[in-house]
């Protein structure tokens, strides 16, 4: 299957969101985390646009950050879900889910009646 | 830094200059020491994680310093700028309050003086807006800012017309208190106090070249200390 290209403004959307529930299996790190969105068919998240994300997620104590210094070459930065984060994911996910139903239902097809 | 000018074996890597672009947006965005230790740490495991150069995974350093901290570029109440007005003013002060208590008579506000504050905060602004575009360029950086320093200290003389008139002691004093004021920095003397620390192993590190650090701590107070010998000695 290729790669899913979303539309950029879609994933602004919902890439918060999908960064917490990428945390909901437990802690982990920056590129495991954008291989985890990326094999679930989000696409590409670059760098760039992933770290800024996890400081505003921590800012805001939805997520705790811990160096770890690794066996294997230089330390890496985990990042885990906190009470907070796991309630805001919880709570957000139901509401996207609402969101998408109503949007879905806009859009669904009807017949065009007549024409004008 | 040039890439013509790199002194060590081969030219410097582009992720150093990349690195060190960050640092400095960061730096001018007033972004603490430790978080930028922590930023340049997170780009540093990304990339090693991913292949990737910094470049490639984060962009161009100053969108990414953008991202980072998104309280925008430096606008004219930033640190920066009023700890230049508070040195411009400073060393005029000292200047003129040390040529009036040696040579006897009072230190004027003239056309000059505003002229020359008027030109510091100009450099100033460049210096804080453009502060990579300064790095890189290196030599003609330093000989800008060495024109405006000499600027600020001769314009005062070459256009004496008098707009005010102050007492020569109080004049001294208030440019040593604004130096002091502007430059004081509480544990940490004339070097960077506010350190950029790799969150992984406490240690400093240092993105940006020793001797842009050592340049901005000793080029001000040895120049300053030339203008204030050279005023005291050369007779009014």
């Amino acid at each position: 299957m290729d790669e899913a290209r979303w539309p950029s403004d879609w994933l602004r959307g919902v890439l918060e969101l999908c960064v917490l529930g990428a945390l909901q299996a437990g802690p982990s790190y920056g590129y495991a985390i954008a291989q985890h969105l990326e094999q679930a068919g989000l696409g590409t998240v670059k760098g760039g646009t992933l770290y800024p994300l996890l400081g505003r997620l921590e800012n805001e104590q939805l997520v705790e950050a811990v160096w770890q210094v690794g066996e294997s070459g230089p330390g890496r930065k985990y990042f885990t879900l906190t009470a907070a984060g796991a309630d805001a994911l919880r709570d957000r996910a139901e509401r996207w889910h609402a969101f998408v139903e109503t949007a879905a239902a806009v859009v669904a097809p009807r017949p065009v009646r007549g024409r004008l | 830094m040039d890439a013509a000018a790199s002194g060590a074996a081969g030219s410097p890597l582009p992720d150093d200059d990349w690195r060190q672009e960050l640092v400095l947006a960061l730096r001018v965005r007033d972004v603490p020491g430790r978080r930028i230790g922590d930023v340049l740490a997170e780009v540093e495991a990304h990339c090693a994680d991913s292949g990737q150069g910094p470049r490639e995974a984060f962009g161009d350093p100053e969108d990414y310093a953008g991202e980072l901290a998104p309280g925008g570029r430096p606008t004219l109440v930033r640190p920066w700028l009023l700890k230049a007005a508070a040195t411009a003013l400073g060393v005029l002060a000292l200047l003129s309050g040390v040529d009036a208590t040696v040579h006897g008579g009072r230190p004027s506000v003239t056309v000059g003086v505003v002229l020359s504050l008027l030109v510091t905060l100009a450099l100033a602004a460049v210096v804080v807006l453009r502060l990579n575009d300064l790095v890189r360029s290196g030599w003609r950086a330093w000989l800008g800012l060495s024109v405006g320093f000499v600027a600020l200290t001769t314009l005062p003389a070459l256009l004496p017309q008098r707009l005010l008139s102050l007492p020569a002691r109080p004049v001294l004093l208030a440019g040593v208190l604004l130096l002091a004021a502007a430059w004081w920095r509480p544990g940490g003397a004339a070097g960077v106090a506010d350190e950029v620390v790799d969150p992984r192993t406490g240690a400093p590190l240092r993105p940006v070249p020793p001797w842009v650090g050592r340049a901005l701590a000793w080029f001000f107070p040895l120049t300053l200390l030339v203008a204030v010998v050279l005023v005291a000695l050369v007779p009014a």
